[in-house]
Formats: C-alpha cells, structure tokens, sequence
C-alpha cells in the first residue's frame, strides 16, 4: 500500500500572503467566526508582516480552505456575472442578427413567399426590416409574369410600411406611412423570371389599348342635335298637337250641324211646295177679269186661307235662315280655330327644334348639361360611397376593452395623455409609372389618404385624400376630404382640377351636319357633400381650343356653328348643382358660348327656321291632309243647305209678294165693284124715285 | 418547495455568505411582495433581483411570506399611493411615464401599486440593516449556543426542522455542521 499524496491548498491560499491582501482580500469575505478563528489558526503573521502558513496541511485543512476559497469567491461583487453574461451574449446575439442576419433573411422569406403566391421569380432589394419601429422598407420589389418569364407582373420602386409599435402596445393599430412609388406593371425583366419547377410558359403580346370612350359631351350633343329630324320629331311631339284634334272637333260640329239642318231645309222646301199650287193659281188669277161681286168674294175666300199660311212660311222659313247662317258662322269660327291650331303647332314644333334662336340661346349650356349631369351623378354615387365607407369603419368600432383587473385592489389614476384611434392610417401614398397615352408621353399617376381612423373625433381634422395624373400636360388632381366627426358640418369635399383634357364628339352631330368635335378642356369644380346628404358644388369649363369639323360645307346650320366655335378663342362655362338625397340635381349653367351661339345662330338660322316651318306646315298638313278634307267638304254640305234655305226663303218672299199684290188688286176690284153697285142702285133708285119724289118727300139716303 | 427555501436561507445564514446578500435578498422579496404582480414593474424588479448577488432563497422565502400578508396592508398601500401620485409636482413626471411606450404597462399608476412600490423602498434600507444586523448577531452569539444547546438539539427532532436539516445538509453539506 503506497502513501496518499498530500492535496494541494487552492490557489487562493499560498504559503504566503502580503497582510494587505490577507486582511481585505480574504479575511475580510470571512463572515462567520468560525471560519475566521480556522484561517487565522493556519496563517499566522511572519517577520515581514505577511501572513504565512506551514507547507504542509491536512487533508482536513485543505478541505476547508476549499470551500473557504469557494465562498470567498462567490462573496465577491454585488451582480451574478454569469447571468449578465449570458444577457449579453443574448443580447449581443440580437445584435448581430439585427445586423448582418435579419433583413436577408426577412428579404429571403419575402421572395420566397411572393414565389410561392405568383409561381414566378420574386426579387427583393434594399430591404430594411426595423422591427422595434414596426417599420418594413424596401428599394425595389420585382415579380415575374409566370405567363410572361421576360416580363414583370408588376414592380414597386421605394416602399415603405410603418407602424407605430408604441400605439400597437396600447393595442391602437396606427399606421404611420403606407407608400409605395413607381408601381408598374407588364414592364420588361433582364432574366428569365421563370422557376425552375415551373412549367414552360408562353408569351404574351402587348394588349392593344382600347379605343377612347366617347365623352359625356358628345352622347348629350347628340340626343339633343338628333330633334332636327321632322317627322320624328312629329310623332314625338303628336301627342301635344292641338291642331288634329281641333279639326276633328271641328268636323264633328259641321257633321251635326248638317245633320241637324238637312231635315228641316227639307221641310221648309215640302212647305214651299205644298203652297206653290195655291200661289200659282193666285197668280194665275187675273182680277181685272172679275166682273161680280160672287167671284170677288170668292177669291176673296181664297186669299184669307193663303195670306196667313204663306206669313207663317215665311217667318217659319226667316228663323230656318238665321240659326242655318249662325252655325255655319260657327263652323267657320271653327275652321278658323283649325288654322290657328295649326300655326300654334308649327310654333310648337319650330320651337322645340331649337333652331329658332331662342331654342339655341342656351345650346351650349344645354349640351354642357347633360354632360355634368351624368358626371355629377356618378361623382355623388362615388361620394355617398366613401361617405359609407367612412361610417362603417367608425361603426365598426368597439369599446375599448378594460385592462385585466389586479389581483388586489387599487384604484387607476389617469394622466393626460394623447387618445389615439383604435385605427389610424396616417399616411398612404401610390404612385404609379406607366407608359401614358399614345402622343401624350409616359404618365404618373399619385395617390394618398391621410388620417382615415375608426376614431375621427379623436383627430383634429378630417381624413383628407389626394389623387393626381399627368402624362405630358394633361393632369388631372383632385383633393378632397372625407369628415366623420361628430361635430362635422360637412360629410365630405373635394376639389377637382383638370388641365388639357383632351375630348372628342363624332356620334350624333350628323343632325346638325358636322362631322365631330376634338379639343381640350381645363375643368375647375369643388363640390361637397352635406350631412343631409345634399350635394352642392360650382365650377368652370374652359374650352381653349375647339375644333368643329362640318359634315356638309353647304349646310347651313353646321356651317355656322363649325364657324362660330372654330373662330373662338376660349369658351367658358361656369355651372352650379345641386344633387338632393333621392339624386334629383338641379344645375345650373352659363356659358359665353350662349350668347356667342345664339347671335350667330339666329342670324343664319332665320331662313333655316323658315324653312323648317314650310316643312313643318307640309308635315302637319299632310297628316291632317283627310281630316281637313273632309272638313272642306262638310262644310260645302252645309254651304248648300244654307243655299237651299235661302232659296225656300226665296220662294216663301215671292209667293207673300204674289199674295199681297192679289189682295191689293182684289180690294180695289171689290171697291170698284162695290162703286159700281151703288152707282147702279143710286141710279135704279133715282130713276124709280123720279116719280115719286114728288109725291113723298123721303129722306135721302147715302151710301 | 417551502421546505427546500427555509432549507436554503438556513444553510445561507449558517455558511459563508455575505450577510448584507441575504438581508437585500430579504427585503427584495418584501419589496416584490408589496407590489401586486402581473404587471411590468413587478417583472421587471424580479428580472433585476434576478441579475445581482442576492440570496434567492431569502428573497423568495420573503416573498412567499409577505405576499400572504400584503392584503392586509392594501388599504394603507391604497392611501399612500393615492396620496403619492396625487403630488402636484410630480404630475408632470407621471404624465411623462404615462405616455411612454411601455410605461404604463408597470400600471404605476394604480394606487396599490405604486404605494407598494413607495413602501417597499421606503422599507429598503430600514429592512436590509436590520435583517443583516440579525443574521451577524445570529453567527456571532446564537449559532453555536443553539446547536449545541439541548433546545436546538430538541427542535432538530421535530419532524419538520428535521427535514429543513437533512435538506440544509444535502444543500450545504458540511458547512451547515456546527463546528
């Protein structure tokens, strides 16, 4: 059995130690008495001052002095250095992903995932990844066409998304800034963006662009130019006629009226014939033939029973005549009526073709209308919209919920502090880059919101949005704002600015023979929509340059406005509307060209307008062309029964002339022949007398 | 659980160890005691105590004990937090803190809270002086009287205390044995 070797003391505990370092180093992390009394029964003080122990120890001592130095060491410092160390490891370890790890790999995982949703190449660059900010910025983004290899379904330029964590921890999700720019699409690739899982794709031509919708000018134009059509115009406007209706009335009044007078111009002539006899032999009567006092008192006789019938005839026939002249006065009141029927509906007809002066006084404002009423339609549809929109984010909106009650008990003391929405985008932006209209050069296109939250009441102001376009100089901007709040006044505005909007019309013009119309427009107009959900607004049209191609240089009409519009330098439209909440609009508008339109019109139109009447009289005759005949002829129907009444007055007179000059002669034959009695009886009596006057004396008797 | 922390503080107090590391473990645990958990301070004093040379065992065995009592004690938390977050010129402070980011999720501003967290460092000193004066008077006069008296070597037969020793003996092996 060979001998244990001696253990050896630690480190801690040479064979000497300085007494500086003994007392402050040691003896100092030594707290129990113990322990103390043990190490100073080991060390003891040497000549020089330092502490000393013997060089060899027990197996005991050693022991000893080894937990001794343990709890020395574990005396030390007032932090766990293990702990803090694997702190910072932890914490330099996130470091160092921050910076040389996390924003390849976020960007790895993003084209990996953009792969997997297009199954085409996605390229990253420039990725920063600031989680602590909740802000993700990239420089570009690129996705391949899995249809298309060499071409990009889409790219963003510099996007950036941030969200603010400090309002994300107050559970608020606000959105600092959403802003992509550049965004473009179908734009060309350097490499191939095919995956190599993916299968061989084809290419794909360029789309032809689509032809220019026609402007809401043109359609108006032509709904209104298309009335110069006559005989549509007819049957469109037949039912407010008044002539055709006139007329027919006015043959129904001559039909009953002949009716009414053919009957008794018959009797009246029965009646004239029933007396002719008697009147013929009267006249056939010579009185100067009678000779006695019987055939005297015969035709005497005769004449009473004639005189009073031929009176009753004649009077009988006299009121036949009057009220026979009184209706056809009546009916030719009538006809009259008929024509001036007729003129009113010429008037009519000429007016709504609007080519009369009046009609075109306000030509342009007209066609301007209609136009803006089916924008100003379609901005209130877009209005009420947002309007919804807006309601429904803050309708969404819950109540807030409590934080977790403690444990124990204690009351919450709020401080002011900044409520924030439980939803806010501060700012969003797009821009976009595309290749603009054919001439025009490329276009960009930019958008933004700003401050859309679910808590409008909790921000100053409302939620504003702002769109622009330009390609070469057209541009279009609009801003406006869409108000939530519950001390709003109004629900949302915008201001719409349009410059060298460029419009072409070529429907619909051939009435008025031009070929089309092209040039460009400025548009001013702000509108806002009220919390009745009234919307109201004004703006400006400026049309700098028109170009007004005549379909028929002979045309009259066409020629003129062709004229009038190329030779002006800029024409202007001011308009005003309203859109109630069922949608009726009222609008309002002026233009320059009105009154413009409206001289140089009325004076080249004047014989147009003639003309069209002419024509309109012809049309309308021609529809009324049986009614009017028919007319003509009832009214000669009645003309003959007035005729044939006045024939049977006629005769009634000449019969009453005959009856009287009978009876005149008759009296004067009976006063002759009663002259002749009594000159005869005067004679026979003086005659029988003569004797016997001298015997009586009688008185005389006259006669 | 609880018999392994005694068993620790008694090996602790027994050993070795800095005095003043078991009275700031102590008043730690009064500290965190004081302040209703379940929220960032309370979190964020443990993960502290967690990083420095403190007794754990003293600071949890304090904990565990005054959390049974620190209800009691609400009303009095609830007044004095009341009353110090009530300070005029020390509104604009609280204002500050309420609206940092992670601020209020220490619920400082809960009257419990902070009255605990007013107390408990109120108690700081107070408490760490005296538990450190009791565990060196405790090495100094009672250790060895106690172990080796007949009362020490009887209490050491209570079950108990019994098992708080073979516990201490596992933990601090011979340095718990009375020399």
């Amino acid at each position: 059995m060979s001998a244990s070797k001696p253990k050896k003391a630690p480190k801690l505990f040479p064979r000497r130690i300085g007494r500086r370092r003994f007392e402050r180093a040691i003896l100092r992390r030594i707290h129990v008495g113990g322990e103390r009394d043990f190490l100073l029964g080991v060390y003891s003080p040497g000549a020089g001052g330092d502490y000393e122990r013997p060089p060899e120890l027990s197996d005991e001592q050693v022991r000893r002095l080894r937990e001794l130095a343990g709890s020395i060491q574990a005396n030390r410092g007032v932090v766990r250095t293990g702990k803090l160390v694997i702190l910072a490891v932890l914490v330099a370890a996130v470091v160092v992903f921050s910076l040389f790890f996390k924003n390849p790999l976020v960007e790895g995982a993003m084209e990996r995932s953009l792969e997997g949703v297009f199954a085409a190449r996605a390229e990253v660059s420039g990725l920063d990844f600031r989680p602590l900010r909740g802000s993700l910025t990239f420089s570009r983004l690129e996705v391949a066409d899995r249809e298309a290899p060499m071409r990009n379904l889409f790219e963003l330029g510099w996007t950036q998304v941030s969200l603010d964590t400090a309002a994300l921890l107050k559970k608020r999700f606000v959105l600092n800034n959403v802003e992509t720019r550049d965004l473009a699409w179908n734009t060309e690739r350097g490499t191939s963006g095919a995956l190599e899982s993916t299968p061989g794709t084809r290419d794909v031509s360029a789309e032809t662009p689509g032809t220019g919708e026609a402007g809401a000018l043109g359609r108006a134009l032509s709904t209104t130019l298309a009335r110069l059509d006559v005989q549509a115009l007819l049957a469109e406007e037949a039912a407010a006629l008044r002539s055709p209706a006139r007329a027919q009335e006015a043959n129904r009044e001559i039909q009953a009226a002949i009716s009414r007078w053919t009957d008794r111009v018959a009797r009246g002539r029965q009646d004239v014939e029933a007396l002719s006899g008697q009147v013929e032999a009267l006249r056939s009567t010579d009185v100067k033939a009678i000779r006695n006092l019987p055939e005297a008192q015969a035709l005497a006789a005769q004449l009473q029973d004639l005189v009073p019938a031929v009176r009753r005839l004649q009077e009988d026939l006299s009121e036949v005549d009057r009220a026979l002249e009184a209706d056809v006065g009546a009916v030719e009141a009538l006809r009259r009526e008929v024509q001036g029927a007729m003129d009113e509906d010429v008037s009519f007809l000429r007016s709504r073709l609007d080519l009369s002066g009046g009609g075109l006084k306000n030509l342009a404002s007209s066609l301007a209308s209609r136009a803006l009423e089916q924008l100003l339609g379609r901005v209130y549809g877009y209005a009420m919209r947002a309007g919804e929109f807006g309601r429904a984010l803050v309708e969404r909106k819950r109540e807030r919920r409590k934080e977790g009650p403690l444990r124990r008990a204690g009351q919450d003391v709020a401080f002011p502090t900044q409520a924030l929405p439980r939803f806010l985008l501060r700012q969003l932006g797009v821009s976009v880059t595309d290749a603009g209209a054919s001439g025009s050069g490329p276009g960009r296109t930019e958008g933004s919101i700003r401050n859309l939250s679910s808590d409008p009441d909790l921000l100053a102001g409302p939620a504003r949005f702002s769109f622009s376009r330009e390609s070469g100089i057209r541009t279009v901007s609009v801003d406006g704002f869409l108000d939530n709040r519950k001390a709003r006044t109004e629900n949302a505005g915008l201001d719409l600015r349009a410059d060298n909007l460029p419009f072409a019309l070529s429907r619909g013009l051939e009435s008025v023979s031009l070929g089309g119309i092209t040039g460009s427009l400025h548009l001013r107009t702000s509108l806002v929509l009220e919390r009745d959900g009234r919307m109201s607004g004004e703006g400006r049209i400026e049309l700098p340059e028109l170009s007004v191609l005549s379909a028929d240089a002979g045309d009259l009409l066409g020629a003129t406005i062709a004229e009038t519009l190329n030779g002006l330098s800029t024409g202007t439209m001011d308009f005003r509307y309203t859109v109630g909440p069922d949608r009726s609009m009222h609008l309002e508008l002026t233009s320059n060209l009105d009154d413009l339109l409206s001289r140089r019109l009325s004076e080249k139109l004047a014989a147009l307008s003639a003309e069209y009447a002419a024509r309109l009289r012809g049309a309308l005759e021609d529809r009324l062309r049986e009614t009017l005949a028919e007319n003509g002829q009832l009214y000669a129907v009645l003309e003959d029964l007035e005729a044939a009444a006045g024939g049977n007055l006629a005769d009634a007179g000449a019969y009453q002339r005959i009856v009287t000059a009978r009876q005149k002669e008759l009296e004067g034959k009976l006063t002759e022949l009663r002259q002749k009695a009594t000159d005869t009886l005067r004679k026979e009596a003086e005659k029988q007398l003569e004797g016997v006057t001298d015997q009586l004396q009688l008185p005389k008797i006259t006669f | 659980m609880l018999v392994k922390l005694i068993a620790r503080v008694v090996v602790a107090i027994n050993a070795n160890s800095r005095p003043g590391e078991i009275a700031f473990g102590a008043t730690l645990g009064l500290l965190l005691a004081l302040v209703p958990g379940g929220n960032l301070l309370w979190a964020a004093l443990f993960f502290v105590t967690w990083l420095l040379k403190i007794n754990l065992a003293a600071e949890l065995l304090f904990l565990a004990l005054f959390k049974l009592l620190a209800p009691l004690a609400d009303g009095l938390l609830d007044r004095l937090g009341e009353a110090v977050l009530g300070l005029p010129w020390l509104q604009g402070f609280f204002t500050t803190l309420y609206n940092l980011p992670l601020v209020p999720f220490t619920r400082f501003n809960n009257t419990v809270v902070i009255g605990g967290l007013v107390a408990g460092l109120g108690l700081l000193i107070p408490v760490f002086f005296l538990v450190r004066a009791l565990v060196v008077l405790y090495r100094r006069t009672l250790r060895d009287r106690i172990a080796q008296s007949r009362l020490g070597r009887a209490i050491r037969r209570v079950p108990l205390f019994a098992a708080v020793g073979r516990a201490a003996e596992k933990l601090g092996g011979a340095a718990l044995s009375v020399r």
